[in-house]
């Protein structure tokens, strides 16, 4: 049974709930970890719904909502640590099966994003979906041109990330 | 360095390519899913915060200050309740940073005074409180009965004052390991994503 707000978010949240997985992508390295990250999400959207007015997109709310639950959740330390030796030596057979393959290639650049701060992931990702700069800055509340100076940081930081291999 | 931008694009080509690698919630699962507790750091804080405001009003009570102490434990339950209120998640993430320490640094300054206002009110006792104990002391010493001396006719010396001080540090490191422990361990990935946001 459940009341009309609740059919209405449901809804809306089914067609954008691709945005919450992708960061979820970004934030977490296995699956277990994804799955709980989306579940936090989802809350956090959920208590949050009433409040929004629709002044900006629904994905633009779902965004921003959903990149500060990532960046402000207790880090859970010991999975981290073992999920990161798995995937470490599956990186390692892969890399001798498929060297140059796009797909090892992406698997190589997700590794290293994981690698990257809190403030860096979320920066990499507004990067990945073109988001412009004023909106960085709105959703991180920093200037324009602070966003900017950051995301150049961030990008450096994963380039020297990727050529250290 | 060129393939290595190339690498970017790959990956921001990969980005936006609507695949299916994810799995597609029903509007049933989801439905359970908001039906479920939350495990953020702000309700985590809030209910460590209101737990530890509420211990350092009982630890106090038979302190001093009886008003002032009723006073401050008021005035910053509702501050702890405003601030708490005021963190909404769908805010920037700056402000949204700056929000849940300022609920911390709240019960902190708490925390604070509550131990000030013991300490000075064990300062102002502290001549009764050390004849009090000397007394207890001697009297088990020679197995008298129970309160045979008149704490009144001892007079503390500077070795107390002392020992007092000692056991005031002990005190102070002891807090700050369990503070370490708790707020430390929940703060310490938000306060490096605040200051990293923080710097310019």
């Amino acid at each position: 049974m459940s009341t009309d707000l609740e059919r209405k978010f449901i809804d809306v949240f089914k067609e954008n709930q691709r945005i919450v997985h992708k960061i979820c992508r970004i934030y977490t390295n296995n699956s277990e970890d994804h799955d709980d990250l989306f579940q936090e999400i989802t809350i956090q959207l959920w208590k949050s719904y009433p409040g929004f007015k629709g002044e900006s997109k629904f994905s633009t709310w779902m965004y921003q909502v959903s990149l500060n639950t990532a960046m402000t959740l207790l880090k859970k330390k010991e999975r981290y640590q073992f999920q990161q030796i798995d995937i470490n030596m599956s990186f390692l057979k892969i890399k001798e099966e498929t060297y140059e393959d796009d797909e090892y290639k992406l698997k190589e650049m997700y590794r290293h994003i994981y690698t990257l701060t809190d403030i860096e992931k979320a920066l990499i990702m507004m990067y990945l979906d073109n988001k412009p700069y004023k909106e960085i800055g709105d959703i991180l509340g920093i200037t324009e041109g602070n966003a900017r100076v950051k995301m150049n940081r961030a990008k450096n930081n994963l380039k020297s990330k990727i050529n250290a291999k | 360095m060129q393939n290595k931008m190339d690498e970017l694009e790959l990956l921001k080509e990969d980005w936006s390519k609507n695949k299916n690698e994810f799995k597609n919630y029903s509007a049933t699962e989801i439905y359970s899913m908001i039906k479920e507790k939350s495990i953020s750091v702000t309700k985590n804080l809030l209910i460590i915060g209101l737990i530890e405001v509420i211990l350092w009003f009982i630890i106090g009570i038979d302190s001093e200050f009886p008003y002032l102490r009723i006073g401050l434990f008021t005035v910053f339950f509702i501050f702890i309740i405003y601030s708490f209120k005021k963190i909404k998640v769908s805010q920037n993430s700056i402000s949204l940073m700056r929000n849940i320490l300022n609920l911390r640094k709240m019960v902190l300054g708490y925390a604070l005074i509550s131990f000030l206002v013991i300490v000075v009110s064990n300062i102002v006792n502290f001549k009764h409180n050390t004849q009090g104990f000397m007394a207890g002391y001697l009297d088990g010493k020679r197995n008298r009965t129970f309160n045979a001396t008149d704490p009144d006719s001892l007079s503390p010396e500077l070795i107390n004052y002392f020992a007092f001080a000692i056991a005031l540090i002990i005190v102070v490191f002891f807090l700050y390991w369990i503070y370490k422990n708790t707020y430390g361990k929940i703060l310490v990935n938000l306060k490096n994503n605040y200051q990293e946001l923080e710097k310019s």
